[in-house]
């Protein structure tokens, strides 16, 4: 729980998918509040979002995140979501997120929980993405054990609008995250980064599609995955390309890294396209940690279990890395943490 | 043999990069053309090639007194117009001899000439690879694929020996090139002087004309020839940079 | 080498479906439709044993059961199997001729235009003979290489005659007839085929090699292919198919199962040029065949190499089961789809033993309408102890109407494993296009000659001969690509 009090000082928090407004400030001209508030203050725009992805759940949870035009805050909003005695049905919660042209914003979502109830988080984020606008988004799924995580992501993007997500998942018995991710304007750019971190019978499934809808767009996938112990974590990324998508640029990259034999990767990384002037590419690779690369930092005299947890930090370091220190500095223990459960030298 | 007149070419989206070329190379001729980078070198070879990037908005280029404009890219060849590249393409999988003898013997066809045969051919390539010191590995790779930048000119350079153009246009051949490399290719190049036949040289830099030796060097600048002259122009442009004769002009 | 490509370059000038001619001989059909009398009487037909009706009877009836699948990339209307014909022979079959002379000299003549060796005339028209290289009178010598060597080639109706052992003890053993629908179809209808035993320790002294051709109207033509290579043996094995001309689609659906003992290696190569169809998207066949090899034992290899430039649609994964330790699959193919064809295709390995070994190196090329799509599953099995996978898929799209589509699953349940795929899709690019040009090559020459260059590493798979056709195909099949 230390960690999460890190996070909490400077965070929003939602607690079972209620938003409390933290009595710290929230960085200028941003606008936060709950859905229901919203459907008063911003009915338009509410609608008009909400008409895009019919959600049949019970409906009273939710924010809606406004950021308006030319905003540009260095701050990273921070959001925390916490499970604490939840109800069974689950906690579910519905996010709009708006950019407004030439926005620059970076959101962190963290979810956690406590308790052994077995819990769930549902979730549906949508975001829009105006021209010119830039988000930087990160997530970190570190939910307890007991839980079970379903989040869908929509994103669309207009011309010229450039969308970077990083998702990191330590936590969670079960987690299914499915991004969609549409390029409806030219010049669009997305980068979608996902790491899995999973071990006992932890399952990570992550399933991401992105439409190239328009011109001269530009996307690029980087998913990886470390399964420990009995974990399965499973990455299908797609990338369409219509008609009208000439000159796309689209790339994927899946690699992961198998730690016990009782583990399992599985990876598709998927292109479907309908036009000839495009460059794609992906590739995938699955193993287990590199033997030159362990044997030479055993040579220079670093024990077995420490050489593996170099190369594990090694792994996840470009990941990390991306991420604006300020919240590097918040997930990056949790992250360390985890990794120390898992070199522990079952593997070889 | 090659008459360009008030050649203006422009580009997608961006403004004139040649505002009215005029040049005249006879047989026999060499002609240096040196100039800044953005001068607009390039795409003069470019556009005498066929490169369809380029829009031309006036002017008129013949070739052995017929239009150049109006052919495409291997009419211009088969006419014997050869362009050594400043990036050579890379084809892999496609095999460097193979490349050669196809494109000769579409050339010799187009021309109603007895194609080569095999055994031929191979006889024939030997000869010139030696000329250039390259090694017959060469043949069996695939075209510029993996080759080192010096690799590269040299199958440029082998490529215009096998077919024998009437005129050769060398774009920034010596661009990245060692002076052994470089020597080379000079060899392979003068090798081929002969009263019927010319060169354009496109170069930023005056160190190649010392090996081939121009009879004409024009400046480019800002897509105009600004000033011609004899093979010392090139000497007094090393000298004294290309500064002088911008500004002047402006 | 270079003498080969310019030949292929000088023939290749005739650019349409090359044998789309019918030719006109007396044959042998059961009326269209299908029914457990049907599957009776063409078991009858072929004087089968009790225990192949049996089998066949068993396949139609769990074929009943199932439903048609719809999860390919591939668009066509529901086939209706109650309109195809599943027999159709020509009548010389009762009584086979013994030697060339006696062959229908119509069906030699076909054979001849679509510029099939002698050899294969010879096995074609059902001569006992099967393959001879260079000359007739070598056919007889060979007849004999192939006994003294112990080797079995022969047609699968023969084998289930005269070596119904061997049949009973591995047909069915690599895919079932629960597989999937279309084996299951085969299964109960199959007409015939190509049966192979190489005996333990036999290097086959030559390439067996089979040509299929779908020549009667409304028929299908389902052969089934048995290919099994005892301890210590090797065969390679070529395959070509061609249609003629129709406006209606036929459709092929044959099963091919391999199986490889213990160092065993089976190569096995297909140049599959059915008709694809004219450029309208009118006819063509429906090329939808399970293929699958099984490395039994240890040290055994299966490499499957395909040349796919036919067909209104393919739909095909030739597959490895890598069961034995340190077995070896491969999987090398080029498939083009120009016009309005279709392609599914792909591969599946499946690492079973220790230190087994696959390769997959696939190249699509779409053009014009074209849409082709690279279906395939590495899987790891918690057994697969130090398994190796490197799967290379490259797209190459010519012209802004075609689709290019790649679609592999990688399944890893063992952590020594180790697993790599790469794959990229592009068009042909402008700069080698005009560089070619520039060095005096035509376009379509050019777009040939870069397309070759593509699919070299597949096309060096092949044996020689087929190399120097699949070319041809290539070029042949890229005819309309640009504009």
């Amino acid at each position: 729980m230390k960690l999460h009090s890190l996070i909490s000082t400077k965070a929003l928090s939602v607690v079972n998918g209620e938003l409390f407004m933290p009595s710290a400030d929230l960085p200028e001209g941003l606008l936060v509040c709950d859905l229901q508030s919203a459907f008063v203050t911003h009915p338009d725009k509410v609608k008009k979002m909400m008409a895009k992805f019919e959600d049949t759940r019970n409906l009273e949870n939710g924010l809606f995140i406004f950021i308006p035009d030319d905003l540009v805050i260095d701050r990273p909003l921070l959001i925390h979501y916490h499970a604490n005695n939840p109800p069974r049905e689950g906690i579910i919660i519905r996010n709009l997120i708006y950019c407004g042209k030439r926005s620059q914003v970076t959101i962190l979502e963290y979810f956690s929980g406590e308790g052994d109830v077995a819990y769930s988080h549902n979730r549906v984020t949508q975001l829009e993405l105006d021209e010119h606008s830039q988000l930087n988004h990160i997530h970190h799924q570190n939910e307890e054990d007991s839980a079970a995580h379903v989040a869908e992501i929509l994103v669309e993007q207009s011309a010229h609008s450039s969308y970077h997500s990083t998702s990191f998942s330590t936590g969670a018995k079960s987690q299914q995250q499915t991004w969609t991710i549409s390029l409806l304007g030219e010049d669009a750019r997305c980068l979608c980064r996902g790491m899995s971190i999973v071990n006992k019978a932890q399952q990570s499934n992550y399933h991401v599609t992105i439409h190239h809808e328009a011109r001269a767009c530009f996307s690029d996938q980087q998913f990886k995955a470390i399964a420990d112990e009995k974990a399965r974590a499973k990455y299908t990324g797609k990338v369409v390309v219509q008609s009208t998508g000439l000159q796309t640029t689209a790339h994927q990259q899946s690699s992961n890294l198998l730690l016990s034999s009782n583990a399992e990767i599985v990876t598709c990384p998927e292109l479907e396209i309908y036009t000839d002037e495009v460059k794609c590419s992906h590739g995938a690779s699955v193993g287990e940690l590199d033997s030159e690369q362990l044997f030479y930092l055993q040579s220079r005299g670093i024990p077995t279990d420490q050489a593996k947890e170099i190369l594990l930090h090694a792994f996840v370091h470009d990941h990390l890395d991306s991420v604006s220190p300020d919240i590097q500095s918040v997930i990056t223990p949790i992250i360390a943490n985890k990794l120390s459960q898992m070199s522990g030298g079952k593997s070889q | 043999m090659l008459k360009i007149e008030n050649l203006h070419v422009g580009v997608k989206g961006k403004s004139e990069i040649l505002q009215g070329i005029n040049l005249e190379v006879n047989p026999g001729e060499i002609h240096a053309i040196m100039g800044p980078n953005g001068s607009g070198k390039s795409t003069l070879s470019s556009v005498l090639a066929g490169r369809d990037d380029y829009t031309i908005s006036a002017g008129t280029v013949k070739f052995d007194n017929s239009d150049l404009l109006s052919l495409s890219p291997e009419e211009r060849a088969i006419k014997g117009l050869f362009l050594a590249f400043q990036y050579p393409v890379e084809l892999p999988g496609v095999n460097n001899l193979y490349f050669l003898k196809s494109a000769l013997n579409s050339i010799r066809r187009a021309r109603g000439e007895a194609e080569f045969d095999a055994l031929d051919f191979m006889q024939f390539v030997k000869n010139k690879l030696k000329e250039l010191e390259m090694d017959e590995a060469f043949l069996q790779r695939a075209v510029n694929h993996g080759f080192s930048g010096g690799e590269k000119k040299r199958n440029e350079v082998l490529q215009m020996m096998v077919l024998e153009p009437k005129l050769a246009i060398l774009d920034e051949t010596d661009s990245g090139l060692d002076i052994d490399a470089l020597q080379a290719v000079a060899k392979g190049v003068n090798s081929l002087r002969d009263p019927s036949r010319s060169f354009i040289v496109v170069t930023h830099y005056q160190r190649l004309l010392d090996y081939i030796v121009p009879d004409f060097v024009h400046v480019l600048a800002n897509g105009r020839i600004i000033k011609s002259g004899g093979k010392e122009l090139a000497l007094e442009l090393e000298e004294k940079g290309y500064g002088w004769l911008v500004d002047e002009k402006v | 080498m270079s003498a080969e490509q310019n030949t292929i370059l000088a023939a290749a000038v005739q650019k349409s479906y090359e044998h789309g001619f019918v030719t006109d001989i007396a044959s042998d059909t059961i009326p269209p439709g299908l029914n457990e009398d049907v599957i009776r009487l063409i078991s009858a037909k072929k004087n089968e044993p009790e225990f192949m009706l049996e089998w066949r009877l068993q396949a139609y009836r769990y074929w009943l059961t199932m439903t048609h699948p719809n999860w390919a990339f591939v668009k066509f209307p529901p086939v209706d199997f109650q309109s195809i014909a599943y027999y159709s022979a020509p009548k010389l079959d009762t009584d086979r001729p013994k030697s060339l002379d006696e062959v229908d000299p119509k069906l030699l003549e076909t054979y001849e235009k679509l510029g099939v060796p002698l050899h294969e005339r010879a096995r074609l028209a059902g001569v006992a003979v099967d393959a001879v290289f260079d000359s007739v009178s070598v056919a007889t010598t060979f007849k004999e290489t192939l006994a003294k060597a112990g080797v079995i080639f022969c047609s699968f109706s023969d084998a289930v005659r005269d070596y119904p052992e061997l049949v009973k003890k591995y047909l069915g053993t690599v895919v079932s007839y629960r597989d999937n629908f279309y084996a299951a179809l085969n299964s109960a209808v199959f007409s015939d085929g190509s049966f192979v035993f190489i005996p333990k320790g036999v290097r086959c002294p030559m390439e067996l090699s089979t040509y299929f051709r779908i020549n009667a109207a409304n028929t299908g033509q389902f052969e089934r292919t048995l290919i099994i290579a005892e301890e210590g043996s090797y065969v390679s094995y070529l395959e070509g198919c061609t249609a003629p001309m129709r406006d209606e689609n036929q459709l092929h659906a044959a099963v091919v199962e391999l199986i490889a003992l213990e160092d065993a290696q089976i190569k096995y190569s297909t140049v599959q040029n059915w008709y694809p169809g004219d450029e309208n998207g009118k006819g063509g066949i429906y090329n939808f065949v399970t293929k699958r090899g099984a490395c039994r034992g240890a040290r055994s290899k299966i490499s499957w190499t395909q040349i796919e430039t036919g067909s209104a649609i393919t739909w095909k994964y030739p597959s490895v089961i890598l069961q034995g330790d340190e077995s070896v699959g491969e999987f090398y193919s080029v498939a083009l789809t120009n016009h309005y064809q279709q392609a599914d295709t792909g591969t599946k390995m499946v690492h079973l033993g220790k230190n087994t070994k696959s390769t997959i190196i696939s190249k699509g090329i779409s053009a014009g309408q074209g849409q082709n799509a690279y279906r395939g599953l590495v899987r790891v099995a918690p057994t697969a102890q130090n398994a190796r996978n490197y799967t290379q898929c490259d797209s190459l799209l010519i012209g802004e109407k075609c689709g290019a589509h790649t679609f592999p699953t990688i399944e890893v349940k063992n952590n020594s494993a180790k697993v790599e795929h790469e794959a990229s899709t592009s068009r042909i690019g402008e700069d080698q296009l005009f560089y070619c040009q520039q060095r005096g090559l035509r376009e379509e020459d050019a777009i040939s000659l870069i397309v070759n260059g593509f699919c070299k590493q597949v096309f060096n798979e092949l044996p020689l001969e087929f190399a120097v056709e699949a070319q041809k195909l290539m070029e042949v099949s890229l005819e309309g690509a640009v504009g």
